[in-house]
């Protein structure tokens, strides 16, 4: 598995395995795209989609691709995006194969504060996204807190953050049910759900997502080599704690705000560094930050849009169907990392 | 169902010590206040709720014979039932928490972590929703009376169907706690995923019920959920009582147990099947309490120490205990609405969890 780095000598760089990578991610993320938006009640013939998508019209046709679809697709792929770019940060920064936001209780964190928000005050949604950051932000420093006694050992930290997480999750059901606020929407909501996005979600997420993706990316090297060991890294005078928290402060942001968007939706962070992970290892490719990092949040892309479309067949929310994904693999996981 | 020669099985560890020696005369003091602590519980469960009802009108609700007293259809028709089902409920979980500690040698057992709850709310949602599916399917006369009885069988198979899969992951040489619990997250997490969706697919209707149902709540059950459970009961107490020896014999190591002359694979399986039982007889009526079993056993450990015959009557004593508790508290917490029961518990028994989790790996590292 090459997940930790290898120091020194670096094979001559053949761009076309990671090229290829994201290809397929980019194919298979053009193909549900396009099924998305066409498919459904009403169908819309693929090849007026083009036409449909670049001058709009007054047709319903073009009402039903930009206000119902297009938003609901943009938000899935967003949300996607910026789940697999924050599981690929905290794999890093944890050292920590299953590190993935919801498994650290971040998720639950964040969807606990927001509740509280939702179900006490009525709060503007940049309000309640930074609710939602700082819920998050508390549940990490929580599990860690508690981690740390156990020398954050993968096993033990992943165990903790669960949890924290289940933790935070009876807390909402108790806050939802004493609080008498409208709980049927709640509940959906907090199964993660892409259905009935309008283009306020994605205004919501966009800027927060695309500002994350750029500061990940800017931080590649950074991230490169905080898998290093520590005491080396200090000697040479990286100041690993003060990294560490920015990378970590940026994907609890990135999930906070999908969370905010879609409600929690599991295991994407945790299931898209994988595949980018396996896939390069299966090229034989070294795995850089520079490389991995956009793939997995284009995997990630991918992933929920796919799982979104099934969803929609079905109307089930699709946190669901990324639970059912993510859930062996993270079982295979914990039987690899003992052996 | 007993085992060889009882003059080996003697448990070594802790000896018995003599009657009216301290410790004897101080198991004597527990068991005793546990009783009137229980007593005193079942008595204040009847008292409150969202009605308060004096003592003299909850005695002449016991007692009178008049069926239209305030005081008559709250005790009978609610509170009665339900304090006696919070109390076996309790009882079942903590049991089935015991058995499992010894079985896997691991102090994270319990029935919400072994998958069993996950596993029996999947078979009970499935079997809730297709009963009703079929009764409006073939209509007319089909009752859910029928599907209800059925319920506690349905969890039983989903149930060793669950454990079998997360203990059959993590069995390695001995079973690593972390990584049971792990699995046993990560199964749960799978199950509950199929749970939403059978429930958001086929829901329809009875989506609120359901939901309800999974948070794990005593509401509105009555003699019929405790008549339903009582067999279970019954069943699953004297196998635990028979299976003592055992149980005690299967804390040691594999090849300790066996050159005691037990044979250990078979007893383990029996254990097992009991463990599971007891649980998931106890999440078909109430729904998913979490964490009872986890925590009860503990709890039994520091208040008489190892020998397995004290313990199960500690356990069970406090395994009502809790469970009657967190359901008063429940339903007199809020005023408007009743809060899940499995909520409430989890909430008590997560941070107990972590808590736990840090003293073995400290003294373990």
């Amino acid at each position: 598995m090459s997940w930790r780095l290898p120091l020194g000598w670096a094979p001559p760089a053949a761009p076309s395995a990671p090229l290829l990578l994201g290809l397929l991610c980019l194919g298979v993320l053009t193909l549900a795209a396009a099924a998305a938006l066409s498919l459904g009640d009403y169908r819309v013939p693929l090849e007026a989609l083009p036409g449909i998508l670049w001058h709009g019209g007054d047709s319903n046709a073009a009402f039903v691709v930009h206000e119902l679809r297009l938003p609901r697709l943009l938000t899935g792929l967003l949300a996607g995006a910026a789940l697999g770019m924050a599981g690929a940060i905290a794999q890093s920064i944890t050292r920590n194969p299953l590190g993935e936001p919801g498994l650290l209780g971040v998720t639950a964190g964040a969807a606990f504060a927001m509740v509280l928000g939702m179900a006490f005050a009525r709060l503007s949604t940049p309000a309640m996204l930074a609710c939602g950051t700082l819920g998050g932000l508390f549940a990490a420093l929580l599990t860690f807190a508690i981690g740390l006694r156990t020398r954050l050992e993968p096993l033990q930290l992943t165990l903790v953050g669960m949890s924290v997480n289940l933790f935070f999750l009876s807390a909402i059901t108790l806050v939802l049910v004493s609080s008498q606020t409208e709980a049927n929407g709640i509940y959906y909501w907090l199964s993660g759900s892409l259905a009935n996005r309008t283009w306020e979600h994605v205004g919501m997420l966009w800027a927060w997502v695309l500002g994350g993706l750029a500061l990940g990316l800017a931080c590649a090297r950074i991230l490169d080599l905080l898998a290093l060991d520590e005491t080396m890294l200090t000697s040479l005078g990286l100041q690993v704690t003060r990294w560490r928290l920015l990378l970590g402060l940026t994907a609890v942001v990135l999930s906070a705000a999908t969370v905010a968007a879609t409600g929690p939706i599991a295991f994407v962070g945790l299931v898209a560094p994988h595949l980018v992970r396996s896939g390069l290892t299966l090229a034989g490719e070294r795995t850089t930050h520079r490389t991995l990092l956009p793939l997995s949040a284009l995997a990630g892309a991918s992933l929920v849009c796919g799982a979104d479309l099934i969803a929609k067949w079905q109307e089930i929310p699709v946190g669901i169907l990324c639970v059912l994904v993510g859930g062996p693999l993270l079982v295979h996981l914990i039987r690899r990392q003992g052996t | 169902m007993s085992v060889r020669s009882p003059s080996v099985l003697a448990v070594p560890g802790r000896p018995d010590p003599a009657p009216g020696t301290p410790a004897r005369n101080g198991f004597r003091w527990i068991l005793a206040a546990l009783c009137l602590a229980l007593a005193a519980t079942m008595a204040l469960s009847l008292l409150a709720g969202s009605v308060y009802l004096d003592p003299h009108a909850v005695y002449q609700g016991l007692i009178g014979s008049d069926p239209d007293a305030l005081g008559h259809r709250l005790v009978w028709g609610l509170r009665l039932p339900r304090t006696l089902l919070a109390v076996l409920v309790g009882l079942h979980l903590a049991v089935s928490g015991l058995i499992l500690q010894a079985v896997i040698r691991n102090p994270l057992g319990d029935p919400g972590i072994v998958g069993i709850s996950s596993g029996a709310s999947l078979l009970v949602v499935t079997v809730l929703l297709l009963g009703d599916l079929l009764n409006a399917g073939l209509l007319h006369n089909a009752s859910t009376e029928i599907s209800l009885a059925w319920l506690p069988f349905a969890a039983l198979i989903g149930g060793l169907g669950a454990a079998g899969l997360v203990l059959g992951l993590s069995w390695g040489e001995r079973v690593s706690p972390v990584r049971l619990a792990l699995n046993g997250v990560a199964v749960g997490a799978v199950l509950n995923a199929l749970v939403m969706w059978v429930v958001v697919v086929w829901g329809g209707a009875r989506t609120e019920i359901a939901l309800i149902w999974l948070a794990g709540s005593l509401y509105g059950r009555d003699f019929e959920h405790l008549l339903l459970l009582l067999p279970w009961t019954l069943i699953g107490l004297s196998a635990a009582a028979l299976l003592l020896r055992p149980l005690s014999l299967l804390r040691f190591e594999d090849e300790t147990a066996q050159s005691l002359g037990l044979p250990v694979r078979r007893w383990r399986l029996i254990a097992l099947g009991v463990a599971v039982m007891l649980a998931a007889s106890a999440t078909a009526v109430a729904g998913p309490v979490g964490f009872v079993g986890l925590v009860v056993p503990h709890l039994a450990r520091r208040l008489v120490g190892g020998d397995m015959g004290r313990l199960l009557i500690v356990t069970l004593l406090c395994g009502a205990l809790l469970t009657l508790g967190a359901d008063i508290a429940a339903r007199t917490l809020t005023v408007s609405q009743e809060l899940p029961v499995g909520a409430l518990t989890s909430l008590i028994g997560i941070p107990i969890f972590l808590l736990l989790l840090q003293r073995r790996t400290r003294t373990h590292p």
